[in-house]
Order: C-alpha cells, then structure tokens, then sequence
C-alpha cells in the first residue's frame, strides 16, 4: 500500500528555477528541456536527504569547504556551480520548514544511514576500462552524485562479487521473469562476466562457454549505458530476503532511457515497478515519451479499475504470481509528474491528460509534442492534397 | 467561392446554413472556442440533416466556414466524437472515408473549400500524441485536437 505521508520540496531562485513546488509520489518524474533545473532539484533533495552522509563521505576522502557554502556547491554539485545560489534569495523548503543552508554547510553534522540512492545521468563514466573507479580517482570539481555512485558500484563488485564470475545472468539475483526480458532487450547474444586481463578484474561480455572476450570500449552504446544501471539495481536489490538495502528509501535516477532502445526502455521501466515493489521511493527525470506512456497507462488502469495482468502486458511480461504481485503494487502507488518550463517554474502534470486543452499537460511537457505536431503538419497536408 | 454560396449549392444541405455556429448542439458547442466570432461565415449541421437520407451510415457531424479573403472561405469539418478506445480512431476514419465520397457527388463546392477535418474528444482521450493511432489520423487527414478546438 501507498505510503500517505507526503513528502514536499520548493525551491526558489536557484540558478534556472525560479519556482518549483514539488510534491513526491512513490514514483515521481521530472520532465522538461535541458538545464531547466530538474537535476539540480534532485540533487538538493539528496542533500537534503542525507546532509550527514554526504558530509562524512566528502570528509573521509579529504574534501573541506571551510564551512563555506559556494565551496561547498563547487564540491557537491560540481565546479562552477557555486554561482546557483544567489544570498538572501535562494531558498530552499523542506516539509513546510525553511533549510538555512548557510548554516547547515557551517556546522558538523551527526552521521547518518544513507537514505537516498543516485543514479546520475553520467552513469557510463563510473566504468572506465570494464571497472568502476574509486571515488578518488575523480577531480576534487566532478559531481559529488557521480564520484558516490562510481564508488558503490567499486564496493559491490569487490565486496560481493569477488571472483572472477558470471555477473548476468545470476539465478541468485532478480527474478527470473525480469532476467529474461533484460537478457532479450541488452545481452541477447552475450552474458555478462567478471573476468582477469592480466592482474586486473574487469567487465566483459562472453558467450557461452568460449574463452573470448569483448572488453568494455566494445560493447554497443546501449550496453555500456546499461551495465552501470543493472549494477545499480544490484545494489539495491540485495540477494537477501530483504527486500531493500540497508537504510535506502529513495532511488533517484537521471535520464534512465539513455542510450537505450525504446524496447530497453520499457523493459527498464518494468525495474522501476520492482523497485516499487520492494518499497522504494522512486523519482525519475526524463526526455522520453516512453516513461510517461507507462505512467499514463499506469493511471488509467488504476483509474479504471482494470486487470493488474494488464500492467504486465506493457511490457510483455509473463503473468506469474511474482510479476502478478509487482503489477498489483504499481497500482497501489501514488504517480507525481512534473514539468520545468524555461521561465523556471515547475508545473504539476500529473494527469498526463492527452485531451487537456492545456498543452503542457496534453503535450507531457513538451516531449510528445513533436509528435503530435508532426501529425497536425501531416493530416494538413493528406487534407490539402484530398481537397484539391 | 464563399461558405454560403457552397452551402445553398448543396441541394441536400442548402435549408441548413446557420450563421455563426449556430448549427452546434449545444453539448458539442461546449467543446469549440472561438475568439473571432467575426470570422465565422457559417455552420451546418451535416450529421442531423443527413441522418434521415443515410440512417446506417457513419455520417461526420458539422461543416463550418472560416472566412479567408473578400472572395473566398475555407471548410473546417469538425467531427464531435469520443475517444475512449482506439477503436474509435477506426471509427472516425471511416466516418471520413464516408463524407469524402458522399461530397465527391452531392457538395463538391463545399469539399473543395476543405482547410482541415477535425475530431474533437468527447469524455478521456486514451490515446497519447505520440501514439500511433493519431499517426494513423494523420495519415488519414484528420487532425485529432483533444477535448478542445478552438476554431479561430
């Protein structure tokens, strides 16, 4: 069942937002065009999330912002970045109460458990040479969420899989149901293998039982897009009965569709709902059409009281009691859609309603609006040609 | 070629010219806007007039004049119709196929003013813009508008 609790961030004035009242779903998705602010949002509400993690994981490998805060944003968010906060007009609100962030970079904080996991857009530079790099390895300006991210998937691969082994497939890990369809959609001819070149372990893809390998710079871009993904659920879906990791509650992920076919799209989607499953929060941020088509058909079978199997048929899923529990979930779960305008302001377009005459609704925040302007230029011209 | 002067070239239609939009019920009217009633020359009620003379065909519902230059005006036919499955896209495109060849003989004055076919949703819209149904409008020639026209 839907956790009720609401969960509710605004940002005012900082950098290109001007004003965005979000309000969390179990699963909410950002859209709208580049640099509008959605990453920024996201990022802020990890910081918001997890100020004593984040510290102490910024302290551990040596990084002092002086209690100084655009130190501080040059440091987490990333070089340059000091410039989105503009003093005694930025603000920040979480759950009605107002965050001095001033003072909160200026003081110590108590430590503690991570509860916000992030998956960046720039994901595929976590594997450099088939292995992920240490938080380290990166410049002191690189984004706090990809150093973080790029060192988890460090630690999973060295302290749960330590030997040279199949990675994917593995019977120990997801359901069987979404093996399959992940296998179709990303390693229809390969599996994925832990192997040694020379002293090191890396990534490949091997098939079958033959000794040849296709090392990481190789693999088609929808791969190497995906291997950090699938690692990433690997964390987050432990091999345990524990249907979560540790502390973690929420599971940010940028641009998810990056690279990615539309078929490994959906079939990347349908992970979405099993981390819903499982009772993670999700917030997604996306320029395709297909996350929202699955949002909205997620809504109308909710709305109409349809058939959970349908959920599955979005995916061409097999109906079994698992996956028949994950669809039956998805629909208990409460859907935010959110669209950043240039001007800066973040409207709620959660209906996704295609008849809406308001055209950021109808047209999902400017991302099947091409399309639908495509097909007015098209039906003009079969009616013109028609009539003359 | 004006509106009118199509319309009362159309025997079958020629008692049902209105002025403004007044051929709209009042329902269907709900869903168009028009910000310039000035450049309205006219609607029919194409559905109502025809619904004796082709009871079991799928008839299209209004013709309506937009005004373009001193000697001439363009058609809009606007189709009022859910869009609750995408089986109704099936539908409105054999209600097009049907007016095309009924006015191909009986108003060819009005067919050949034709700017745009238009379907206008009735109740939720099940299909999204980016979808291949309104793909499939498209390439009929009718553009799909949502709950909501406006007309000029």
């Amino acid at each position: 069942m839907s956790d009720v609790t609401k969960y509710e961030l605004k940002l005012e004035n900082i950098g290109q937002i001007a004003e965005a009242k979000l309000s969390f779903g179990d699963l909410t998705v950002l859209v709208g065009p580049q640099a509008t602010g959605k990453s920024i949002a996201l990022q802020l509400f990890k910081l918001i999330a997890d100020t004593g993690q984040v510290f102490s994981e910024l302290k551990r490998y040596g990084l002092d912002w002086s209690k100084n805060l655009p130190e501080f944003l040059d440091i987490y968010l990333g070089e340059g970045m000091r410039q989105l906060w503009r003093e005694s007009q930025s603000t920040i609100t979480w759950q009605n109460k107002k965050i001095d962030l001033v003072n909160l970079v200026g003081r110590q904080r108590r430590i503690k458990d991570e509860t916000v996991f992030y998956i960046p857009a720039q994901r595929v530079l976590s594997l450099r040479d088939g292995w992920p790099r240490p938080f380290t390895d990166y410049a002191p300006g690189d984004p706090y969420a990809v150093r973080e991210f790029s060192e988890r998937l460090r630690l999973l691969l060295e302290q749960e899989f330590t030997a040279t082994e199949g990675l994917f497939p593995q019977e120990r890990r997801l359901k069987k149901e979404l093996r399959e369809l992940l296998a179709q959609a990303f390693f229809p001819a390969h599996d994925l293998h832990i192997a040694r070149y020379r002293s090191q372990r890396r990534l490949v893809l091997q098939t079958g039982d033959s000794e040849e390998h296709l090392p990481f710079m190789v693999w088609s871009a929808g791969q190497r897009e995906f291997v950090p993904l699938l690692l990433g659920f690997y964390w987050l879906m432990p091999p345990t009965k524990l249907p979560t990791r540790q502390k973690i509650k929420w599971v940010v992920i940028e641009e998810l569709e990056m690279g990615l076919h539309p078929q490994a799209i959906s079939v990347t989607m349908l992970m979405i709902l099993e981390l819903l499953w499982r009772g993670y929060r999700v917030c997604l941020s996306t320029h395709s059409p297909h996350v929202l088509d699955v949002v909205w058909a997620l809504q109308k079978i909710k709305i109409h009281q349809a058939d959970a199997r349908l959920v599955l048929e979005i995916f061409g899923a097999k109906l079994t009691p698992s996956m028949q529990a994950v669809a039956e979930a998805a629909l208990k779960k409460a859907m935010q859609v959110y669209f950043f305008d240039r001007e800066g302001t973040a409207h709620d377009i959660s209906q996704l309603d295609p008849g809406s005459s308001n055209e950021l609704e109808s047209g999902w925040g400017g991302i099947s609006e091409f399309s639908g302007r495509i097909a007015d230029v098209v039906s003009q011209a079969v009616a013109h040609g028609a009539a003359r | 070629m004006k509106f009118r002067e199509a319309v009362l070239n159309t025997p079958a239609l020629e008692d049902a010219y209105c002025a403004g939009l007044q051929a709209f019920k009042r329902a269907d009217a709900e869903h168009i806007t028009c910000t310039s009633p000035r450049d309205i020359a006219g609607s029919v009620d194409v559905d109502s007039v025809l619904c004796q003379a082709f009871p079991d065909k799928p008839r299209w519902d209004y013709a309506v004049g937009i005004k373009n230059d001193q000697t001439t005006d363009w058609t809009i036919w606007i189709e009022v119709h859910p869009a609750s499955s995408t089986g109704d896209v099936n539908v409105v495109i054999a209600k097009l196929r049907w007016l095309k060849s009924w006015a191909a003989d009986a108003a060819p004055d009005l067919l050949s003013l034709t700017r745009e076919y238009v379907w206008v949703a009735t109740g939720s819209v099940t299909f999204s813009q980016a979808s291949p149904q309104r793909k499939k409008l498209a390439s009929a020639g009718i553009k799909f508008v949502g709950n909501r026209y406006t007309i000029c």
